[in-house]
């Protein structure tokens, strides 16, 4: 059975009719048209559809939608500020760190997550923390320099 | 997915099982839900109602006194138990254990009490959890039971637990001076992969820290539920953990388990790295209780 349920994404109130199998992702993507958040495996692996949820890191794909009430979202396109890309995206883009760019929602917020708890990561928290965010185009190398010269400030 | 069932949210333990009593083979408890959305997608289950534990306050603390040692509550997330003080302090095996659990988005939401009751037998956190004797909590409309872990798990994707009971809490005694562990596990693919083979190791030395006193070996991956190497634990108490000795307690130890032959390696390979792990595992444990 259909049930209301509010969720608050990037600092907005959605209030959503769900059944109570629907998946975060799914809600986020096709009731909420947030498209930025992917999905890839749909099965927790390959961190395509990574958001933040009370600012934690966790699989989009593995979670119920009703689960996530009450709860803060943050999708990729919450992490902009007044106009202003958030410092990650921005050292993204002048690293260079994407290539097909489908990865890029997923590994941002995990990044996101990762520098908040820990801002001054070092390379070894940053592989650690990456682990289980999956680059099909294998461009992990610029990632990982672009996420350091953020957490190197 | 199956989407045709009902999602109840219960407040207190007392209202889940009431429900689950209800509801009974038509129903399944959902924690972190990461183990159960996965087989419901498969169609392995398809249940009617779904008991959510999520409402349910209070029941994800981390406590530690010395006298009952450490208690989990079932819905404390893998990644609480890894980042807590009181574990990293007293229980640090636990931790290192905790922190290999999956990804960081696995350890953000999955719980405790889901891992245990999921009962794969090549999750991360039952052979450091065997090796520390832990116990669980299970509460049912009839009563409180506690079970020993080893008790507990009986067979792939089984536990003991009845339809209507709930685990709400994993124990673990305070450990005694002059002890450490250590947790190793052998993955084929990637980091993040469920592991080929995984040890834990628990020793106790003697008051001079030169012999064994104490050893309880975990093994998971390994055999049809995580399991306690009892006869190479025998072997080594009251030895000094040196090169030879650790051989022969591997060879023992080989013969305790019965992996099967898949994709992340051959039985006999799986054996032989229970050798090296065990050897590993011991070694880093004793360095760790000496210190």
């Amino acid at each position: 059975m259909k049930r209301k349920i509010v969720l608050n994404v990037n600092n907005d109130n959605y209030e959503v009719e769900v059944e109570p199998g629907r998946l975060l992702a799914d809600v986020i993507r096709e009731d909420i048209g947030l498209t930025g958040t992917k999905k890839g495996c749909e099965i927790g692996v390959c961190g395509a559809c990574t958001v933040l949820l009370d600012g934690k890191a966790v699989s989009s794909c593995l979670m119920l939608a009703v689960h996530a009430v009450g709860k803060k979202i943050t999708t990729i396109e919450g992490l902009m500020k007044n106009g202003e890309l958030d410092p990650l995206q921005k050292a993204f883009v002048d690293y260079g760190a994407f290539q097909c760019g489908f990865c890029t929602p997923g590994v941002l917020m995990a990044s996101k997550a990762m520098l908040n708890e820990n801002p001054h990561a070092t390379e070894h928290e940053i592989r650690e923390g990456l682990n289980g965010n999956l680059c099909r185009c294998t461009g992990y190398a610029k990632m990982i320099d672009a996420i350091k010269s953020v957490a190197g400030r | 997915m199956s989407r045709d069932f009902e999602l109840l949210e219960p407040k207190t333990v007392k209202e889940a099982c009431a429900m689950l009593s209800k509801h009974r083979d038509q129903a399944k408890v959902i924690a972190g839900g990461l183990s159960l959305l996965l087989f419901m997608r498969e169609g392995l289950f398809k249940p009617r109602f779904l008991v959510s534990l999520m409402k349910i306050k209070g029941l994800d603390y981390i406590k530690h006194d010395a006298k009952k040692g450490l208690r989990i509550g079932a819905l404390a997330t893998h990644r609480s138990i890894e980042n807590s003080k009181v574990v990293k302090a007293k229980y640090p095996v636990l931790a290192e254990t905790f922190h290999r659990v999956g990804s960081m988005r696995i350890r953000n939401v999955g719980t405790i009490g889901g891992n245990l009751c999921h009962a794969d037998p090549r999750l991360d956190p039952p052979p450091t959890l065997l090796a520390l004797d832990a116990k669980v909590k299970v509460v049912g409309p009839k009563g409180t039971r506690s079970i020993r872990l080893e008790d507990f798990l009986t067979n792939y994707y089984e536990t003991v637990i009845r339809p209507n009971e709930i685990l709400t809490e994993v124990s673990v005694p305070s450990q005694p001076p002059r002890t450490g562990g250590a947790y190793v596990r052998f993955s084929t693919k990637t980091n993040d992969d469920t592991p080929a083979v995984e040890l834990a190791a628990v020793v106790t030395l003697d008051p001079k820290k030169e012999v064994l006193a104490d050893v309880r070996i975990g093994l998971g991956a390994l055999a049809p539920t995580a399991v306690r190497a009892k006869k190479a634990e025998a072997f080594l108490k009251g030895k000094r953990p040196e090169e030879d000795v650790l051989k022969e307690a591997g060879m023992i130890a080989s013969q305790e388990v019965e992996p099967i032959g898949d994709l992340r390696g051959s039985e006999e390979y799986k054996k032989e790295m229970v050798g090296v792990m065990l050897k590993r595992g011991i070694q880093a444990a004793f360095e760790k209780a000496k210190a």
